[in-house]
């Protein structure tokens, strides 16, 4: 499997949102100005009825992404065979561009905590998340995008940073990004790193969607909380972004405080402006960034 | 492996057990406490299943209130540690849990309610089927009739209530006063059903009971008939089975 320099401009999906309950009616009544959706799998992982069917009409109209929350693909526990064979269930059924879950374990012992939790960034741990990226994508028959998560902790077995983690873990499995910058932004501010820094080490290619999204500031440190508009300084993040990897696949996601579908689009037609001020100045800046 | 299965045990602990022996493996972090950091992950875990009963108990937590509803969640967030892969599935414990609860189950409206909901929302996510149409049941021929087997769709359940939790709910998705809680004399039959894309129940009068618990076990239409008979009447028992079977036609609830 090779991965093209700019997968971004191979595939170019352009500016997409979450794909949220409160917007059905919306999107399959109007024409909104969305580029393409993303769905949380695990919300789709059911027998059957309304969501499905809804979920069906607008993969006809829109290109869908597939973005899950369960695969727990750092976890010691043994991996979940069900749930792979769910998620590939429905991966037949909606067509994804691609599909992608978190760096991240979500809980041992036959015990899910529901929530993205942080690794430590040993060489054991590398070797054990590669082997099971390897055994997810024989198993979907397709490559597995991995995304950086927000976190609030580290650990004093760390023996490198996380973007040097991301760009081995990338190399060895041939695995995608996807670059929440949000993320980056939350991490930095917490774990006191430059979030540029981490931007520009990570390998240009292997990047193929960004995230953006809300966070909470609670001064001494800040939560991602998906629930407010994206805040300034993730903006200047995002641009500095696109000025490294190109034209990217960008999602807004937002999970909690959910405005109307209209001022949503209003945040993606920032995106939309700060691409394209991006992309319009400069092939050579963005060509120097990705050369370093 | 070893190193990271027993960190993520450690971690693991102080979330299920607030046993904060993970902390030694976390450096100081530059702006703010290591056990303020943590507990963000603590909170986190108890908000977001939380949320889950919130959002799938509507009416039990408006019966409940704020208050009862997070001390509830709060017992039943330790006692069920989420086996499930999806947080969606995190609730579905809950009317067991307050049936077995020492408090709670003196309260038998509050599981009664939790069925109830529960029930609404699995009729919703069922898997879809080919409902059975009056147009199928024209094309059979006399003799074929009392042969006829009935089969239930996926998204159809059945509760028996000991409670007035029916009407209770009722009464909070109106936001009207709700009745007392109180025992009945006999337990009430209720059938939980999708109906195009509306999840919704209605109680079942007894003789409809009876041939519907007989008809989803494979009885076929001509031992129905006479077993409404039998308990009403056999003055035109074939007439009121029937109504029976049109009224579950078009109601959707059997499958082709």
């Amino acid at each position: 499997m090779t991965i093209t320099e700019f997968p971004g401009t191979e595939d170019q999906l352009g500016f997409g949102l979450g794909l949220r309950t409160p917007h059905y009616s919306d999107i399959l009544e109007g024409s909104p100005n969305v580029d393409w959706f993303e769905i949380i799998s695990e919300n789709f992982m059911i027998p059957g009825g309304q969501p499905l069917r809804i979920l069906d009409r607008i993969a006809e109209r829109y290109p869908i992404v597939m973005h899950g929350v369960s695969m727990s693909i750092a976890s010691t526990a043994p991996m979940d065979f069900d749930y792979l064979g769910e998620l590939k269930t429905l991966a037949e059924r909606v067509n994804p561009r691609w599909i992608s879950d978190h760096l991240c374990w979500t809980g041992v012992h036959g015990v899910n905590l529901h929530d993205l939790l942080p690794v430590p960034y040993t060489d054991e741990a590398l070797d054990h998340i590669s082997r099971r990226i390897g055994i997810v994508q024989d198993f979907l028959g397709r490559p597995l995008t991995i995304e950086n998560v927000s976190s609030y902790v580290t650990f004093k077995s760390s023996e490198m940073t996380e973007w040097d983690f991301l760009n081995e873990l990338t190399r060895r499995t041939d695995c995608r990004l996807l670059l929440d910058v949000n993320n980056v932004f939350v991490s930095a501010f917490n774990h006191g790193f430059d979030a540029g820094e981490f931007l520009d080490a990570i390998e240009p290619g292997r990047v193929i969607q960004f995230h953006l999204a809300g966070h909470e500031d609670n001064g001494t440190y800040i939560v991602d909380t998906h629930d407010h508009p994206i805040r300034e300084e993730v903006w200047d993040l995002y641009a500095h972004a696109v000025a490294r990897f190109g034209p990217v696949a960008t999602l807004i996601e937002r999970d909690d405080n959910i405005p109307p579908l209209a001022e949503l689009i209003e945040e993606l037609d920032r995106a939309r402006a700060v691409a394209g001020a991006q992309l319009s100045q400069e092939s050579p800046d963005r060509l120097a960034r990705a050369a370093v | 492996m070893d190193d990271l299965a027993s960190l993520q045990a450690r971690f693991q602990n102080a979330l299920l057990a607030d046993d904060d022996a993970i902390l030694s493996d976390i450096p100081a972090s530059p702006r703010e406490d290591k056990d303020v950091l943590l507990g963000v992950y603590k909170t986190a875990y108890g908000a977001r299943l939380m949320d889950v009963l919130v959002t799938d108990y509507p009416n039990l937590h408006a019966w409940l209130g704020d208050e009862q509803m997070a001390e509830m969640a709060i017992a039943y967030i330790a006692d069920h540690p989420s086996e499930y892969r999806s947080a969606r599935w995190f609730g579905r414990k809950l009317p067991d849990f307050l049936r077995r609860h020492e408090i709670y189950s003196e309260h038998e409206e509050l599981a009664d309610l939790a069925d109830l909901e529960l029930a609404l929302i699995d009729v919703f996510d069922e898997a879809d089927f080919e409902p059975l149409s009056m147009a199928g049941l024209a094309s059979l021929s006399p003799e074929q009739w009392p042969e006829l087997t009935l089969a239930p769709a996926p998204s159809v359940r059945r509760l028996d209530m000991t409670t007035n939790a029916a009407e209770i709910w009722l009464a909070l998705a109106e936001e009207t006063e709700p009745p007392r809680p109180r025992l009945l004399d006999e337990a009430e039959a209720v059938l939980v059903f999708r109906q195009d894309v509306t999840a919704m129940f209605r109680p079942l009068p007894r003789e409809e009971a009876m041939m519907w618990d007989s008809a989803v076990t494979g009885t076929r239409f001509g031992i129905l008939c006479g077993l409404v008979a039998s308990h009403g009447g056999e003055d035109d028992a074939a007439v009121r089975a029937a109504g029976y079977l049109q009224n579950w036609v078009a109601s959707g609830i059997l499958a082709a």
